[in-house]
């Protein structure tokens, strides 16, 4: 059986699945249920001054029957003393000496704040700390959270206060309420973060309810906005892993956060670049019995390829994810519909019809039946037919065998620069 | 016309100058398309430019380029 264990910027952990800074992390009774449940390790609800939360605090996005496709929150950090959090964290990690606990701290940003509670942290054992840049409500409006996390210069003081008292690994986390990700994870590279974690949650108004007009979720009438996480956040969490990882200057290890609920997804953002994963929206929508279904599928995965331990795909995919002006212009793909497949529901002819390039015809067969059929030649390869078509393996995208060398829009101008340079 | 037929004609037209002994002197990407200039060489020295509007023969013009400085 594959070894799925990590080491993540020193840190050991039994499998790759750590449960996110959340309400999953509340305390020790639910990290310890989490644990025994075989999650490899928890970032506790994030540490500082004992805030006060508001009713109601959470809301979703449900998509065409599908629950929870995304979620939103306008949550704080914890509510408890720290005292209470250490004690628990302090007997959690004597129960489960193997399993990873992070401690997540937000103060202020001021250097005595940070030494004092990453002192404290450090003296109840906990494997490493991570520092909540990225809250992008409530804490913010207090210069905290993504307050910090949207400017690279306190990213960067902020990291460096972490480290200054720090003997165990700090985890810069990232917020994605900022154009271009990479300038922070720099700036926390530049405070000497051992790694960077990304995303925390995306700046959302979840809904307005029809009915009494009320933003969602509301406090009695009112709303504020919240935190967006969950399924729909995965392909914004995976291209700032990607993009990250794919920067020579980011260096340091990964932990891939957003909208994590499967294997499959594991393996996606570990491909791309990420060390590990952490998971929060997943388990308040199932509980921590997905843990199950995360560690089996990405085992067997893993021995199904023939790959003797999960390090190994780390990164795999990064150097495939390039700029689009290094992509093959030349390249040809085309939509080939298989007749025996289709079940002649029309989408796909309505979809190119209607707003792609108008190249898939109906055509009557000798019995007088409809068939479709994709004009090839002016087939743009777009994919929309693929992707609208309820029935797996009706339409194939076909790569072509191609008939010109490889040519990148980079490649052409520098064609054409060398042209004009000669003709000049 | 469809985009197929209209990358044919221009092709055509890239591949008449080519066989014509024309090489590429210059592309000029414009909003109404790639204008590209030939020159021939010899004792018949001419220069002719043509507009490319098919994306795909705007493609094929500087593959043919690239081909031809490689
Ligand atoms: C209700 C709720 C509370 C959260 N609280 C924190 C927090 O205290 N500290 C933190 O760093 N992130 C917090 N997060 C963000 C998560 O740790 C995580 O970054 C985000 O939810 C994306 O992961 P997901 O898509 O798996 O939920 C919270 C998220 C939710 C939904
Ligand atoms: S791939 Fe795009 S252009 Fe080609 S048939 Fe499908 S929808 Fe039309
Ligand atoms: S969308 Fe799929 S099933 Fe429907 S007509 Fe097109 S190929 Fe057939």
């Amino acid at each position: 059986m594959a070894d799925i264990s990590i080491n993540f910027a020193g840190i050991k952990s039994p499998n790759p699945y750590w449960l996110a800074s959340a309400p999953p992390t509340n305390t020790g009774y639910q990290v310890q249920r989490a644990f025994e449940a075989g999650w490899g390790g928890a970032v506790w609800k994030t540490l500082g001054e004992p805030i006060l939360n508001v009713t109601s605090r959470f809301g979703a996005h449900h998509f065409n029957g599908q629950r929870v496709a995304g979620f939103n929150n306008i949550e704080l950090i914890s509510d408890r003393p720290l005292e209470v959090n250490l004690k628990e964290i302090y007997e959690t990690k004597k129960m489960y000496p193997n399993h990873v606990i992070i401690a997540s701290l937000m103060v202020e940003p001021k250097r005595e704040k940070w030494h004092e509670i990453v002192k404290k942290v450090q003296d109840v054992g906990v494997d490493g700390i991570e520092l909540n840049l990225g809250c992008p409500h409530g804490m913010s409006e207090r210069g905290m959270g993504s307050a910090i996390g949207q400017h690279p210069d306190l990213v960067e003081m902020t990291t460096m206060y972490a480290k200054e008292a720090a003997e165990v690994p700090v985890i810069t986390k990232l917020t994605p309420n900022i154009t271009d990700i990479r300038a922070t994870a720099k700036a926390a590279v530049r405070g000497g973060a051992d790694a960077v974690s990304m995303i925390n949650t995306i700046n959302s108004l979840v809904g307005v309810d029809l009915d009494t007009w009320n933003p969602v979720p509301n406090v009695n009438g009112q709303g504020a906005h919240g935190g967006y996480c969950g399924p729909a956040v995965k392909p914004i969490a995976l291209n700032m892993v990607g993009d990250c990882a794919r920067n020579p200057e980011i260096n340091i290890p990964i932990s891939g956060i957003g909208g994590i609920s499967t294997w499959q997804d594991t393996v996606e953002f570990m491909l791309m670049g990420a060390g590990g994963v952490q998971i929060c929206t997943a388990a308040m929508h199932h509980g921590f019995r997905i843990i199950e279904d995360l560690t089996e599928g990405l085992s067997n995965y893993l021995d199904e390829k023939g790959i003797d331990s999960l390090s190994d795909i780390i990164g795999a995919s990064v150097e495939k994810y390039t700029d689009w002006s290094d992509l093959d212009l030349n390249h040809k793909v085309v939509a080939r519909i298989n007749n025996d497949i289709c079940i002649n529901c029309n989408k796909c002819h309505i979809a190119c019809e209607d707003t792609s390039h108008q190249c898939i015809d109906i055509l009557t067969d000798e019995n007088g039946n409809d068939y479709l059929k994709v004009r090839e030649d002016d087939c743009v390869g777009c994919n929309l037919c693929s992707i609208v078509c309820p029935v797996d393996g009706a339409i194939d995208m076909i790569d072509l065998t191609p008939t010109e060398p490889p040519m990148s829009w980079n490649n052409r101008q520098s064609a054409i620069q060398m042209l004009q340079n000669a003709d000049s | 016309m469809s985009n197929y037929e209209e990358f044919m004609e221009e092709k055509q037209v890239i591949d008449e100058m080519v066989k014509q002994n024309y090489v590429i002197k210059n592309i000029n990407g414009t909003l109404e398309g790639d204008v590209v200039e030939f020159e021939k060489l010899g004792k018949t020295a001419s220069r002719k430019s043509i507009r490319l509007t098919n994306p795909d023969s705007r493609k094929y013009v500087t593959t043919i380029l690239i081909k031809g400085q490689s």
